[in-house]
């Protein structure tokens, strides 16, 4: 899976992304005006007519602007992580280093996808990326190659032109076939060996004249720029007796027309398969699976799913993703509750749909998923703490929490920050509205396993309407009198929040969007990557960054005066004479320094560092 | 060099560096070389492992490699052996080169004629010695990539035999690729 962790960034870039504007705040943060909880999803059990309550909800979807498509990119993310051996960690922690920046192109990464097209297109329709034919050590299958005249009037052994076709593209293998009889057949016998094939094609033509020569083939990636039907797998399925591994991907807006239906059919007759990519799947309709072999599953582009089962004992990984539309009836809790009983080896589970809700979580508890240790639930606004209290009593050791997109609270993060410290190391909380920095301090206190926290979009100053009132309840019920808002709501939606993260593992620590924080103390010795992408309201006189191996700071729509001082923090670290101190403007106006009582240590320490370190940190800017 | 200064020919010697005699084809030269050295070859070392310990004193002989082929390929080698051997403790040998000087070394290595290009990729799949055979494999794989079919014959010297059916069928058969 390493290959294709290193592999897989490169999709989501040239996935096509409709175009859209800057991200839309999401405004459906606002609290129920009568019992002061979150009113994403919220029934509210306070005394009300109970119209408010759903025209709240329908009022809800309808008022709440599509969230951009760049979340469509962040599912890969998660999904890139190897089985939570000692390993992956830092490769996982590499491939995010990929993924996260490309969520928070504001631009639509649209404008690469046509030139890059036209890039493809002027080559071969069918280009063939990569081929690995793996030989075993010493003896092939086949009986000796004869000598084959190789040039300059000398001969050799088929076996060492083998060894040179094997370091060529599959182009110059195919002219090299042309050579003489010599070396086609040495091409044969290079084809006959080959156990992976990236292969990128418009038709079916071209694959099946290909994975027909590959006869011992376990790998196949296809990257397909034209429509895909039923007939790709049938030819799949009669050329690839052994295959293992099949992924497709789609590109330049191809089509998906496979059933669900013939992916059923496809997957039980491939008694062999253990992992599977299919990418566009919009025509599936429904979900019957069923394979003892399959250990894998990619699943994205779905559209509404009216059946979804998946009998597949030894499934581990698992992953759904929904792209955002309104028509979308899948039934997850029901999904989730056939989980249980039919994959009880499920270790990494990521789901990406509007639809997720609380009860879908619950229903899942019931599963007992005991080895799970990759959890994933994206897009679901209406994941509230109960969710969150649910997952804390499911699964003993997480490693790795993704509630993007939910509406979880500081009280949800507390019950995690509490219930994983052990095992917990990637923290994935993006486009949260009810987190605050206070949460997010708690978390990195408690959890000091963690490599990866992203908070990107959440800690974010919403719009207020000043008078304090939620003006969704006023519009829609009329004549209704809710009261102002309790003090704790204006907490959250404070545009002045200060956020000091000390933490010894923390490698990548995402922060892009978080418009509400305007101040900022980073003292993370193993920090690697710092994302402050339209971090606009980032003072930049209250920010201090003390991170000796940071490598690459992103610093996006940032302000000039604050990408100066993040410049002039990341690169003469250590040759600052005077170190910058957080400072607080009081109300006369006046600037008082304000220094905590941990950073005096931390700044002494500093002073005595005799030589400047040459920096070798870049801070991006696009 | 330690090989050089070891002129006694069996293992074990004041420098604590143990020998090899690997001997070419014709039987015109014998070679002693460092066992760290030797030993990048698994050919070399099978035959040592199974020839026992006391092979080194007379030389291993290679009946695939000629002289002239093997002198070369043990100026690879003596350039790419690691510090120490790998089956005993690391003793006071050379240290490793740097990455830089070794690729260096490894671009004028290859810069030799198509004649002996191919003798030293055909010793070093004999010989097993995978570093080589990276090198050399990958030089001639380079000089192949983006040619059509006519042009490789030409850049390399070769005929083809095949007839006009044959050359419509291999066409065929690859079209999946232009």
């Amino acid at each position: 899976m390493a290959s294709d962790a290193a592999a897989i960034p490169a999709v989501p870039a040239s996935a096509p992304a409709p175009a859209k504007p800057a991200p839309p705040k999401r405004r459906g943060s606002y609290n129920c005006g009568r019992c002061g909880l979150p009113k994403k999803g919220h029934v509210c059990s306070v005394p009300g007519p109970a119209s408010s309550s759903s025209s709240a909800v329908g009022g809800d979807k309808a008022g709440e602007p599509q969230p951009p498509p760049q979340q469509q990119t962040k599912p890969r993310r998660a999904l890139q992580f190897d089985e939570p051996a000692s390993a992956s960690p830092a490769a996982a922690s590499a491939v995010v280093l990929d993924a996260v920046p490309l969520a928070v192109a504001a631009p639509p990464p649209r404008p690469r996808t046509p030139s890059q097209a036209a890039a493809w297109k002027k080559k071969a329709r069918a280009e063939v990326v990569d081929v690995d034919a793996e030989e075993d050590g010493d003896g092939h299958d086949g009986p000796p190659l004869p000598w084959v005249e190789v040039g300059a009037g000398r001969r050799a052994p088929g076996e060492v032109l083998v060894g040179v076709l094997q370091r060529l593209p599959p182009r110059a293998v195919a002219a090299a076939a042309g050579v003489s009889r010599g070396w086609r057949e040495c091409t044969r016998r290079l084809w006959g060996g080959a156990e992976e094939v990236r292969l990128r094609a418009s038709g079916v033509r071209p694959v099946a004249g290909l994975i027909a020569r590959c006869p011992v083939l376990a790998k196949l990636v296809l990257t397909m720029d034209s429509d895909v039907d039923a007939t790709l797998l049938a030819c799949i399925a009669f050329s690839c007796p052994n295959l293992q591994s099949l992924a497709i991907n789609m590109v330049n807006s191809a089509a998906n027309r496979i059933t669900g239906d013939e992916l059923s059919r496809f997957v039980s007759e491939k008694r062999s398969l253990s992992v599977l990519t299919l990418d566009g799947c919009s025509s599936l309709g429904f979900l019957n699976v069923s394979s003892s072999s399959l250990s894998t599953l990619w699943l994205s582009g779905l559209c509404s799913l009216t059946k979804a089962v998946m009998n597949c004992p030894s499934l581990n990984e698992l992953s759904l993703n929904f792209p955002i539309q309104n028509n979308d009836s899948t039934d997850l809790v029901a999904l989730m509750d056939s989980l249980g009983r039919t994959c009880p080896n499920l270790r990494n589970m990521h789901i990406s749909s509007i639809r997720l809700c609380n009860e879908a979580v619950f229903a899942l508890e019931s599963a007992n998923l005991r080895g799970l240790c990759m959890l994933s639930f994206l897009q679901g606004s209406k994941i509230t703490d109960a969710a969150v209290a649910s997952i804390v009593r499911s699964y003993a050791s997480l490693e790795l929490l993704d509630l993007s997109g939910s509406g979880i609270t500081d009280n949800g993060l507390g019950m995690i920050s509490n219930a994983f410290p052990n095992t917990l190391t990637f923290l994935l909380l993006a486009r949260c509205p009810n987190i605050t920095s206070f949460g997010v301090q708690v978390a990195a206190a408690q959890l000091p396993l963690l490599r990866v926290m992203d908070c990107g979009q959440s800690i974010c100053a919403t719009p207020q309407p000043e008078a304090g009132r939620s003006y969704y309840f006023g519009d829609l019920t009329g004549g209704i009198k809710f009261c102002a808002k309790l003090p704790v709501q204006r907490k959250q939606q404070t545009t002045c929040q200060k956020l000091i993260i000390k933490h010894n593992n923390l490698k990548k620590l995402s922060l892009w969007g978080c418009s509400a924080i305007d101040a900022l103390y980073v003292n993370c010795p193993e920090l690697v990557d710092l994302n402050l992408n339209w971090c606009t309201n980032l003072h930049p006189e209250r920010l201090l960054i003390q991170c000796p191996n940071l490598k690459d700071v992103h610093a996006q729509g940032c302000r000039d005066m604050l990408i100066g001082a993040i410049r002039n923090q990341v690169l003469n670290e250590f040759a600052a004479i005077e170190p910058r101190l957080p400072c607080k403007r009081l109300a006369d106006g006046s600037k008082r320094v304000h220094v905590p009582h941990f950073m005096i240590e931390q700044l002494e320490g500093q002073e005595k560092w005799g030589r400047p370190r040459k920096s070798q940190c870049t801070v991006h800017l696009t | 060099m330690a090989a050089a200064a070891d002129s006694s020919g069996d293992g074990g010697t004041s420098s604590g560096e143990k020998t090899i005699v690997l001997v070419s084809s014709d039987n015109s030269a014998r070679f002693e070389v460092r066992e760290a050295a030797a030993l990048l070859s698994q050919t070399v070392r099978r035959m040592i492992d199974e020839a026992g310990a006391d092979a080194s004193g007379d030389g291993i002989t290679l009946p695939d490699v000629d002289a002239k082929t093997l002198a070369k390929v043990l100026e690879y080698c003596n350039k790419h052996a690691p510090a120490s051997s790998s089956s005993s403790a690391a003793e006071a040998a050379p240290p490793a080169e740097g990455e830089e000087d070794l690729e260096r070394f490894d671009r004028e290595f290859v810069r030799v004629d198509m004649g002996t290009l191919y003798s030293l990729v055909t010793a070093a799949s004999y010989l097993k010695i995978e570093g080589l055979l990276n090198l050399t494999c990958q030089t001639i794989a380079d000089m192949i990539k983006g040619k059509t079919p006519e042009q490789i014959r030409k850049t390399l010297g070769i005929t083809s035999e095949f007839t006009p059916e044959e050359e419509d069928e291999v066409r065929r058969e690859n079209a999946w690729a232009f």
